[in-house]
């Protein structure tokens, strides 16, 4: 290249020397002959020519030659074969957008050109934006993953290099992007990551397809159970598994998921005589597959755990229950002068004895019924039947209680023909908390009302006192666990748990009801229950012998 | 008055028991520690209610009954049980035993001649 270039200038001068030699002869006072003037005429001929062809064609080749200019061409078109290239102007819109990135993103040209290169970012990376650009005003280029915004609005991640394009003082005039779709490489990464941590869990997962019920993944813990190798996965469906399964069951528990309606399903199954707790999703994979995602959790150990559990508490509530049969049997038979008259002061000590023996019954009664809501083990026998039965019932059960305080209540407008379905003994339970709270709270000599009354779809049943109220600021949590409404000094003997209201609003809701309450400070409190009005023509049920103490 | 056998292991339940129902003075009692007891005495006795406690060690509340409903005069005599674990299925399972009510400790002393009463009117036997 160099002697080439030698040879031309070495032509180029000659042929210069030769062209001016006639005008510096003029220029000293000699005349050329005629007859050179052909050989000067074909001289400036070849080196008008030389020249044309040094600037349009020997210039370029010195600077990369022929072989050059076309290793040029194919790494430029290797490039976009391989990556991504855009260009923006000095305001970062779009001017020119290579095949490959209309081709991976999904976007024509016109949708792009002119737009701000942001059109490309992902939303949960366009907060990378300004940061990149303040680099690139910088002459910094930037090189990292971005996630490409597509236009089906699909993301793809890139591993992006934007390079500042800058004028000669160094202003930015505009930026080279080259990104490379990394995302299966992306994607397996974080499969593997996921895969390595679910592959080793305790609990059973299985992947499978919603239509086909073919399975595409199971873990360590679900192959042992079914028995099968990992090859042998995706050969498999849930019919291999369940021999007996009920297809059309098992569809429609799944459709709320499919259907979007809701995001899992849990359920509690029996697999080969062990208990199961099981929850299902509906995920899409990374490559856009919908797929169900079963965890399955063996629930022998939990079961057998709410059993022991069960058990210890029903014998803790025998053994406390027991020696408290004698204390406050005892104690009321002293308060009722059974062995004689008391001193005054002893009636009086003993009562607040009595009641606070009371209070230890109810607390050992609250904390049995919280623990069987908790456990889901608070059974309920639904029987159709009117209200007044339970209304009366715990109108009489109160009734010494309520004397007590010296506080009468009262039925009003108890329509005998009010039914509703609801489990007479938790009903009574609901009520009786409601009666005595009404009761522990009226001033001396009142009365408390109890009403029925039908409310849209519902009767509710009301119990009304004439106390202190609630305070505003406490009724919005009455019915939270361990909620105490503080007493005047004449109640403090008779404080309950906090669980009462608490419990009294599960039980009304695991019946189809509602509970609730409207008070205001000195003028007293009206608490309610309510039940869906039942057919009058619905069977009457025999109602429960058991005799509360 | 009516003769009322109690079978109840707890020493101190059965004396405030007698008091509440010496209380009532509807009743004749005839108290017994043990289900081996009643069984000896019940023949002799010849009780118009049973009350027992159901969980007694040894012979329970229910084995009890059933012993003596196998004795002369008490196939069909009306037993209440009284127990301290009264959850609502414990409860079904002692009425299914011919039991005409449940008593829950602890129970009030001063309505207890009361209960049983009430109890018996209800199953038609008084």
């Amino acid at each position: 290249m160099n002697s080439k270039k030698f040879i031309m200038k070495s032509i180029l001068l000659a042929l210069a020397v030769f062209l001016l030699s006639p005008v510096v002869a003029a220029a000293f006072g000699y005349s050329l002959s005629r007859t050179l003037v052909p050989y000067i005429t074909l001289a400036a001929g070849v080196f008008m020519a030389l020249v044309f062809w040094y600037i349009f064609d020997g210039h370029s080749g010195e600077a990369t030659g022929q072989s050059g200019r076309n290793q040029l061409l194919q790494e430029v078109s290797a490039l976009n074969h391989h990556a991504m290239v855009s260009l923006t102007d000095r305001d970062a819109r779009l001017f020119h957008v290579n095949d490959k990135l209309l081709e991976v993103s999904g976007f024509t040209a016109e949708d792009l050109l002119g737009q701000s290169t942001s059109v490309l970012y992902a939303e949960e990376d366009k907060h990378q934006f300004a940061g990149i650009r303040a680099g690139l005003d910088r002459g910094i280029p930037w090189t990292g993953e971005t996630r490409m915004r597509c236009k089906s609005g699909k993301t793809i991640w890139t591993q992006a290099t934007i390079l500042p394009r800058l004028d000669s003082e160094g202003h930015l005039i505009g930026t080279v992007s080259i990104r490379t779709d990394v995302t299966t490489a992306k994607i397996n990464a974080q499969q593997n990551d996921l895969f390595t941590t679910l592959h080793k869990l305790w609990d059973e997962v299985y992947m499978l397809d919603p239509e086909t019920l073919a399975f595409s993944y199971m873990n360590e813990a679900a192959l042992a159970r079914v028995g099968w190798e990992a090859g042998e996965v995706k050969t498999k469906t849930l019919w291999d598994d369940c021999k007996d399964l009920d297809e059309a069951k098992f569809r429609a528990r799944i459709e709320p998921l499919l259907t979007g309606e809701v995001d899992q399903i849990t359920y509690a199954d029996d697999i080969d005589g062990v208990p199961y707790n099981n929850r299902i999703q509906l995920i899409t994979t990374y490559s856009g597959e919908k797929q169900l995602v079963a965890v399955l959790r063996d629930a022998s150990e939990q079961a057998e755990v709410e059993r022991v559990k069960a058990e210890l508490l029903a014998t803790i509530s025998h053994e406390l229950r027991t020696p408290m049969t004698s204390i406050k049997g005892a104690m009321g038979l002293l308060l009722s002068n059974a062995a004689g008259e008391l001193p005054e002061k002893a009636r009086s000590m003993l009562s607040i004895a009595y009641r606070n023996s009371d209070r230890l019954v109810m607390i050992i009664n609250d904390i049995l019924d919280i623990e069987k809501i908790a456990a889901g083990q608070m059974v309920f026998e639904m029987n159709t039947m009117p209200l007044s039965l339970v209304i009366d019932e715990s109108i009489a059960a109160n009734e010494q209680f309520a004397n007590r305080f010296d506080v009468t209540v009262e039925k009003q407008g108890v329509d005998e023909a009010a039914h509703a379905s609801y489990d007479f003994g938790r009903t009574l339970q609901v009520l009786t908390n409601l009666l005595s709270n009404a009761a522990k709270f009226s001033p001396v000599g009142s009365k408390v009302i109890v009403r029925v009354e039908q409310v849209g779809q519902s009767y509710r049943i009301s119990v009304q006192d004439f106390g202190a109220g609630i305070p505003e600021e406490a009724q919005g949590r009455i019915f939270e666990r361990f909620t105490q409404v503080k007493q005047d000094k004449s109640h403090r003997g008779v404080q309950g748990t906090g669980l009462g209201l608490n419990i009294s609003k599960v039980i009304m809701e695991q019946q189809s009801g509602g509970i609730g309450m409207v008070s205001q400070e000195g003028v007293g409190s009206t608490f309610f229950v309510e039940f869906p009005v039942a057919e009058v023509n619905d069977s009457l049920q025999d109602q429960p012998a058991e005799i509360a103490s | 008055m009516l003769k009322l056998l109690h079978v109840e292991d707890d020493e101190d339940i059965r004396e405030v028991a007698n008091m509440a129902l010496e209380l009532s003075g509807e009743f004749e009692v005839l108290q017994c520690a043990s289900g081996e007891e009643a069984i000896e005495r019940a023949v002799g006795f010849g009780p118009d209610v049973l009350l027992l406690d159901v969980m007694m060690p040894g012979m329970s509340g229910p084995s009890t009954l059933k012993e003596l409903r196998t004795m002369e005069g008490m196939a069909d005599t009306p037993a209440i049980f009284m127990t301290a674990r009264a959850q609502p299925a414990e409860v079904e399972e002692l009425k299914s035993l011919s039991a005409i009510a449940v008593v829950v400790k602890p129970f009030d002393p001063i309505s207890l001649g009361d209960q049983i009463m009430d109890a018996l009117k209800q199953a038609g036997k008084a």
